[in-house]
C-alpha cells in the first residue's frame, strides 16, 4: 500500500506538470505578436524576408502547431526551455541562478512559521479561555488579514529606513533575507497558531487524554508523548497544500525587496514579454510546488500510520477536505 | 452557540454593514475630477481643509482617490465573484444531479485544475495578455469556479438520497423544480459563506497583482495600483502608502471576520462541506 501511495503521488505529479506545461504552451500560442518580431527586433531593425524565414525555420515555427507542441514537450522533458529573448542565454541556466534565493526564502519561512506557530499554538491551547489565549487569537486574526506586501513595506520603513538596521533591498549579505522572511512568516504563522490551537483543544478533550490523566500521567508527558504527533499532522497537511500560496507570496515579496529570485525574474520577464523565460519560470514554480506537496504527503505517511492503510484516492479526498489554505 | 458568540457575531455583522454603507455613501460626495485631474502645483500637500488626506505626487486628492478606488477594487471583486458563482454553481448542480460521464469529466478537470498552484496559474494567465484589470477578472474566474462546483456537487450528493428528494422523484416532479426548489436552497448557505471568505481573497489577489504591475494600470486608483505608485514616496510622504494599504487590510479583515461569523451561523451543525 505504501509503495502504491508513493507511485500514485508521482503519477499525479507528472500529470499536473504536463497540464501546466500544456497551458503555458497554449497561452504562448494565443498571445498576440510573433516571437520572430521579438528575436529579430523587427520594429527597429530592417530585416530581410529570408532572414525571417530562416529564423522561423530554426525555431520550427513553420510546422503545424501540433508538431511544435510535441517537439516542445520533448524539449521540456529534457529540461530545455529554449533561450531568453532578452539575454540570449539558455533559460535553464538562468533558472538555476534565480531559483536558490526563492527556495531559501520559502524553506526558511516554513521553518520560522513552525518555530513560531507550534509553541504559540500550544500556549493558547494550554491557556484556553484566558486573557493570553484571547490576546494571541485577536492578534492572529488581525495579522492573517494583512497582505504580506503591506507588512513588507512597513518592515522596510521601520527597520531599513528609520532604524537603519537591515538592508531594504538586494542580497549583498545574508541580512537581506531577514525582512522578506519575516514579512512572509507573520501572516502565515497566524493561521497555523489558530490551526494548532483548535486541533490541540479538540485533542485535550479526547478520551485518550482523559485516560492518560486518570492514570496520573503528567501534563508534559501527555503533551509530548500522546498528542504532539497527531496535533502536528494537520499543520503539515495544510503546509503542504499552502506551499503554492507561499510561493505566490514570495513572488510579491521578491519584487518588493528587489531579491533576484524566480518571482522577480518572472515578473521582469512578463514586463519584457520574454515568453520562453515566463514559461520556464512558471513550470519551475509548478515543479517546486508539486514537489513540496509530494514531500508533505510522504512526511504524513511517516507521521500518521493510519494513512498507510487507506487507498491513495481516499487520501486525495482528505487533502481536499483540508478546506481553505491561508 | 452561546450568548456571547451571538453578540460577537452581531457586532461583526453591524461593523461590516456600516463599513460597506460608508464606502457607498462616500461615493456621493466625491467627484472623479478631484481623483484624476493632475495639478502639479498642489503635489504632495499635507492633510488640510481642502484635502482631508492631503494630495499625491500629481496633486490629486488622496481621499477622493481611495474612495473612487473602492469602486474599482470592490466592484471588480464582486463581478469576479458573481461570474465565478454563475459558472461554478450550475456546473456543480449538473455534476451532482446527473451521475456518470458529465460528472466524471467535470470532476477530473477540477482535480487536475486544483492541484495547480493558484497564484502561479493566475500570474501565468494574467501575464500572457496585455495587463489590464479585465484580464485579472478572467484569470481569477478560470481558477475560482472549481471550488464552487466541487462544493455544490458535494452538497447535492449529500442531499440526493434523502427521503424528500426520493419522494419528489417518485412523484415525477420536474427536474428543474427539484434543482431550483430543493437543491439550490440547500447549497446557498455554504456558497454564501465561501463567497464572503473568497471576497477577501480576491481583493488580495487583485491588489497583489496590481501591485506587481500586472493588473490595474497606474492612473486608475485601484488600491493595489495606488500602493505600488506610493512606494517611491515611502520615506518622504508615507501617507500615500499607508492609506490604501490600511483600506485593503481593513476590508480583507472585515470580510474574513464576517465569513467566519456567517459560517458559525449558517453552517451550524453541518459538517464542513468541502467535497
Amino acid at each position: 500500500m505504501l509503495l502504491k501511495n508513493i507511485l500514485s503521488r508521482i503519477g499525479q505529479m507528472i500529470i499536473v506538470l504536463f497540464v501546466l506545461s500544456t497551458i503555458t504552451f497554449i497561452l504562448m500560442k494565443l498571445t498576440p505578436g510573433d516571437p520572430v518580431d521579438k528575436i529579430l527586433h523587427l520594429d527597429v531593425a530592417n530585416v530581410s524576408n529570408e532572414q525571417i524565414e530562416a529564423t522561423k525555420e530554426r525555431l520550427g515555427l513553420n510546422q503545424p502547431v501540433i508538431v511544435q507542441y510535441i517537439q516542445w514537450l520533448g524539449q521540456i522533458a529534457q529540461l530545455n526551455f529554449g533561450t531568453s529573448y532578452q539575454t540570449g542565454a539558455p533559460v535553464t541556466h538562468e533558472l538555476m541562478y534565480y531559483t536558490p534565493p526563492t527556495l531559501f526564502i520559502a524553506v526558511m519561512t516554513i521553518i520560522v512559521v513552525f518555530i513560531v506557530a507550534v509553541p504559540l499554538g500550544i500556549i493558547t491551547a494550554r491557556h484556553y479561555h484566558t486573557w493570553l489565549d484571547a490576546l494571541i487569537r485577536t492578534v492572529s486574526s488581525f495579522t492573517v488579514s494583512i497582505p504580506s506586501f503591506f507588512l513588507g513595506t512597513i518592515l522596510i520603513f521601520v527597520f531599513a529606513q528609520k532604524l537603519n538596521l537591515l538592508p531594504s533591498s538586494g542580497l549583498d549579505s545574508m541580512a537581506g533575507y531577514i525582512l522578506p522572511i519575516i514579512a512572509l512568516s507573520i501572516g502565515m504563522s497566524a493561521y497555523y497558531v489558530r490551526l494548532m490551537r483548535s486541533t490541540l483543544i479538540e485533542l485535550y478533550q479526547s478520551k485518550e487524554v482523559e485516560a492518560a490523566r486518570l492514570r496520573g500521567m503528567s501534563e508534559r508527558h501527555i503533551l509530548w508523548k500522546d498528542i504532539f504527533k497527531p496535533a502536528i499532522v494537520p499543520v503539515i497537511t495544510v503546509l503542504g497544500m499552502s506551499v503554492g500560496s507561499l510561493i505566490g507570496g514570495t513572488v510579491v515579496i521578491e519584487n518588493l525587496f528587489g531579491i533576484p529570485g524566480i518571482g522577480h525574474f518572472l515578473v521582469d520577464s512578463i514586463r519584457a514579454r520574454d515568453y520562453p523565460v515566463v514559461q520556464g519560470a512558471v513550470i519551475m514554480i509548478g515543479v517546486m510546488v508539486v514537489l513540496a506537496n509530494t514531500l508533505s504527503d510522504l512526511l504524513l505517511l511517516w507521521l500518521d500510520p493510519k494513512r498507510r492503510q487507506i487507498s491513495p484516492s481516499k487520501i486525495q479526498k482528505q487533502r481536499r477536505q483540508g478546506g481553505e489554505t491561508p | 452557540m452561546n450568548q456571547l458568540n451571538i453578540r460577537k457575531h452581531r457586532i461583526i455583522f453591524f461593523t461590516f454593514a456600516f463599513y460597506i454603507l460608508i464606502l457607498i455613501l462616500a461615493q456621493c460626495f466625491v467627484s472623479s475630477d478631484r481623483a484624476f485631474e493632475v495639478n502639479l502645483s498642489q503635489s504632495l500637500e499635507f492633510p488640510n481643509l481642502g484635502h482631508w488626506l492631503g494630495t499625491d505626487d500629481y496633486g490629486r486628492d488622496l481621499l477622493s482617490r481611495v474612495i473612487i478606488g473602492a469602486r474599482y477594487t470592490l466592484i471588480i471583486s464582486l463581478i469576479t465573484l458573481l461570474v465565478t458563482v454563475i459558472i461554478g454553481v450550475p456546473l456543480g448542480l449538473i455534476a451532482g444531479y446527473k451521475h456518470g460521464m458529465i460528472d466524471t469529466v467535470i470532476m477530473r478537470c477540477i482535480d487536475i485544475g486544483l492541484s495547480i498552484p493558484e497564484f502561479v496559474l493566475m500570474i501565468a494567465l494574467a501575464s500572457f495578455f496585455k495587463p489590464s484589470i479585465w484580464n485579472l477578472v478572467i484569470a481569477i474566474t478560470i481558477i475560482k469556479w472549481m471550488t464552487y462546483t466541487r462544493l455544490t456537487r458535494a452538497v447535492v450528493h449529500s442531499e440526493m438520497n434523502k427521503p424528500y428528494i426520493q419522494m419528489a422523484k417518485l412523484f415525477h416532479v420536474p427536474t428543474h423544480i427539484i434543482i431550483f426548489k430543493h437543491f439550490l436552497p440547500q447549497v446557498m448557505p455554504s456558497i454564501i459563506v465561501l463567497m464572503t471568505v473568497d471576497f477577501g481573497k480576491i481583493i488580495l489577489y487583485i491588489s497583489s497583482l496590481s501591485f506587481l504591475g500586472l493588473g490595474a494600470q497606474p492612473p486608475s486608483p485601484e488600491w493595489g495600483a495606488m500602493l505600488n505608485a506610493g512606494r517611491d514616496y515611502m520615506t518622504s510622504y508615507p501617507l500615500l502608502l499607508i492609506v490604501p494599504a490600511c483600506l485593503i487590510s481593513v476590508t480583507i479583515l472585515l470580510f474574513n471576520l464576517t465569513g467566519d461569523a456567517l459560517r458559525d451561523r449558517l453552517l451550524k451543525g453541518k459538517r464542513d462541506m468541502d467535497d
